[in-house]
């Protein structure tokens, strides 16, 4: 099976560093094939990459993550993106929900919890939520 | 014999004719005068003698007219035997003009035939000059006016009454229709009961507590009521009727004027809402007032005033104003008060003297009314005005105070969970790799310790936003003996560590309206704290009982007990109960004071009773009904 292409967009360059380690523990089935700083770079990114999956912050300069979710949905509506967050409050779950956001990931996580909506959103039901 | 006999009767006849007052005569078919009374040739013909009246025709015996009168009833009266009435205007031959009022009686003979007839004949000259009087200044008053007679009906009904009640005086004068002016239906009108002299009890019934006796003219009645069917909404009247009565001083009818007193009512009505208008806000008004009379003693104060000296209303009224005024600035003061120019108000700060002699400092406004020769006396309590400022500050320096620590709590919040992120995201990946027991432990910790910085991160953020305002409930019918199973299930392996005994009474079917999750994390953190602070072997009641409006829980353990002082505060913010007891358990400091704000959601309370060593009981309630208390 081709291994499936990831986008990590997510300003806290530790963050961005501790995903591609955990994603490195099932190099089998994920590639980090690109970073984006910003919602804005993260639409760029992913005209570009075109990637299986992108992993969004939500909280970040220039563009936030729910404008980024837009527009890429607005783009291509089969995209598949996971939201990564702090900010887990009922308004931003429905903000990233209605955005259309295909999976939610509350900060702080495990690797087993990354791996598990991953392999959900890549399943039958295609939601990470 | 007969003849004799009708001369006998003749005789008396005339004798008869001559001692009685009445004017009286009788006429043949001829119309000639058979006999008359004296009294009747005193009061027509004066100075004439009967002989000459007696056999000339009537009109001319009686009165020196050439011919018969015109339209005279008599032949009538000959023709079909029925009496008849005339009123007639007659100029005598003596010069003087009269009214007469003529009745004409029939007499029969055995056969049934009208032979004569009797003529009396009665002054009403007065009565017709009386009435001409009266028509005249009835209907030359410009006061709306109407007479009626005994019999009820309209004589009179002048202009004025006409363009009052629009009714026409063709339409009224001769009919008892006069109530239709004023009424819905057929009544009494107060002439009515004047003319029928009614007693008081009549007019009470009529008029209630409306109507009283005039002053003015005896016999009379006035009152004031209000007529909706007059002009167009309705009108006042001040309404007088009063008796008429003839030279004898037998009463004949009533006159009733009526006054248009609408506008003067409106006024007065305006006047009274003016004055209860001004009363009311004398009355509360927040500022202490006074009237001052001119001999400078107090005649009224308001509330405030009473608050301010400490004097009652009935006890401030009658003390000099001076008595107000501490000594040394008495002086100041009185020139103040005496100050009566127009340009600016009057107003100088002074040191206030109350009941008790207190001292408050006050400034004063004095307002003169000349008419009244009166002060108004407004006071400024500025000690109190200061102390309002402050508190106002006090009050804005909270709400930054409160405003800044929910922002604080919402920037700590999202600034504590990110580095917690690498520390357990690091944490887990450790765990991926081959570790020796001692780093496997190691690894362990670090997660423990840093599950329990994220729960006491949450349980503040959610504090922040309950005191934000901003927790949203969800309502919905929640089954209580499913979730307390489920809560008590989720813990087994605590409690099976632990070889506690745990029982749950929980009636069957028992809902609550309210928001699921909260409830659930109510029974969890109170479950959870029994667990936490019981020793191994002990035993944990959870019982839940049905009051029919709300439901009461109880969560009781055989645990350590919080000291009885501890009790009022353990549902406040932060609060522990000692050291020691923290770093053996973790901290209870944010749990319950959430648990308390979600029972306060769901409308219902929370308290916890205890013995150290014994073990605790806590309580909450939770209205069925779904009821959301504001915050």
């Amino acid at each position: 099976m081709r291994k499936k292409r990831v986008l990590i967009v997510e300003d806290a360059p530790y963050m961005r560093e501790m995903m591609v380690e955990m994603l490195n523990h099932a190099k089998d089935r994920y590639e980090v094939v690109g970073f984006a700083t910003n919602g804005k770079e993260g639409v760029e990114k992913y005209r570009e990459l075109k990637p299986d999956l992108v992993t969004m912050d939500l909280v970040m300069e220039e563009m936030d993550g729910i404008q980024a979710i837009k527009k890429i949905k607005q783009e291509d509506p089969n995209a598949l993106i996971l939201v990564v967050t702090a900010m887990d409050t009922p308004e931003n779950r429905n903000m990233a929900m209605d955005a259309g956001a295909d999976g939610y990931l509350w900060k702080p996580f495990t690797i087993n919890n990354l791996l598990d909506v991953l392999e959900r959103m890549f399943g039958k039901d295609k939601s990470g939520w | 014999m007969i003849e004799r006999g009708r001369e006998e009767e003749r005789d008396y006849f005339l004798r008869i004719l001559d001692i009685i007052e009445e004017t009286v005569f009788v006429i043949d078919r001829d119309l000639r005068i058979l006999d008359l009374s004296k009294g009747c040739l005193n009061k027509i013909r004066n100075g004439v003698e009967r002989e000459v009246a007696i056999g000339k025709g009537c009109y001319e015996g009686l009165w020196g007219l050439e011919e018969v009168c015109e339209s005279c009833p008599v032949h009538s009266v000959f023709e079909k035997g029925e009496a008849a009435r005339t009123e007639r205007f007659f100029s005598l031959p003596d010069g003087t003009n009269r009214y007469f009022d003529i009745e004409w009686i029939p007499v029969f003979d055995e056969h049934g035939e009208v032979t004569r007839v009797i003529g009396d004949i009665r002054d009403i000259t007065k009565r017709k000059e009386a009435e001409e009087k009266l028509a005249e200044i009835v209907d030359g008053s410009s006061i709306p006016t109407f007479v009626i007679n005994n019999e009820h009906k309209i004589t009179h009904w002048n202009t004025a009454v006409e363009s009052l009640t629009g009714l026409k005086r063709e339409e009224v004068v001769g009919t008892d229709r006069q109530w239709m002016a004023f009424y819905a239906e057929k009544r009494p009108v107060m002439a009515d009961l004047i003319a029928d002299k009614a007693p008081a009890s009549k007019f009470k019934d009529w008029y209630g507590d409306k109507y009283k006796m005039s002053s003015l003219i005896e016999g009379a009645y006035e009152a004031i009521d209000f007529f909706p069917p007059l002009g167009e909404e309705g009108k006042w009247l001040l309404f007088t009727a009063a008796p008429l009565k003839d030279s004898e001083g037998t009463v004949i009818g009533a006159m009733e004027t009526l006054q248009d007193i609408t506008e003067r009512k409106e006024a007065e009505e305006e006047l009274k809402n003016a004055e209860e208008q001004c009363r009311t806000i004398f009355e509360h008004v927040l500022t202490p007032l006074c009237l001052i009379e001119e001999d400078d003693t107090i005649s009224t104060v308001n509330k405030e005033f009473e608050t301010l000296s400490g004097y009652s209303r009935e006890e401030a009224v009658g003390k000099k104003w001076t008595e107000f005024v501490a000594p040394e600035d008495l002086e100041k003061v009185m020139n103040c008060y005496h100050n009566e120019k127009k340009e600016e108000l009057p107003c100088c700060g002074f040191k206030f003297v109350g009941r008790e002699g207190d001292i408050t400092d006050v400034k004063v406004s004095i307002e003169h009314i000349p008419r009244r020769k009166i002060r108004v006396a407004s006071l400024m309590d500025l000690t109190k005005l200061k102390r309002e400022e402050e508190l106002c500050a006090i009050c804005e320096k909270l709400k930054e105070l409160d405003d800044m620590k929910k922002n604080f709590l919402n920037a700590a919040y999202h600034e504590l969970r990110s580095p917690l992120t690498p520390i357990v995201g690091y944490a887990s990946l450790l765990k991926c790799d081959e570790l020796g027991d001692k780093q496997r432990d190691y690894v362990s910790n670090i997660e423990k310790y840093a599950e329990q910085l994220k729960g006491q991160i949450n349980r503040m953020l959610e504090l922040a936003r309950i005191d934000g305002g901003e927790i949203a409930m969800t309502l919905e019918d929640v089954s209580i003996p499913g979730i307390v199973n489920d809560v008590v299930k989720s813990f087994k392996p605590l409690w099976n560590d632990k070889e506690q005994m745990i029982t749950t009474h929980v009636p069957e079917g028992i809902v609550v309206r309210g928001d699921k999750q909260k409830i659930i994390a109510i029974f969890t953190n109170l479950i959870l704290n029994a667990i936490k602070y019981t020793n191994e072997g002990g035993r944990i009641d959870i019982m839940v009982e049905d009051r029919g409006e709300d439901i009461r829980v109880c969560v009781a353990d055989t645990g350590i007990g919080i000291p009885e002082k501890h009790l009022p505060k353990i549902f406040e913010r932060f609060f522990m109960v000692n050291t020691s007891l923290t770093r053996k358990s973790e901290s209870l400091g944010l749990g319950l004071s959430i648990v308390k704000e979600y029972v306060k959601l769901h409308g219902g309370r929370i308290w916890a009773t205890s013995e150290p060593g014994k073990g605790s009981k806590f309580f909450f309630t939770l209205s069925k009904k779904g009821e959301i208390r504001g915050r």
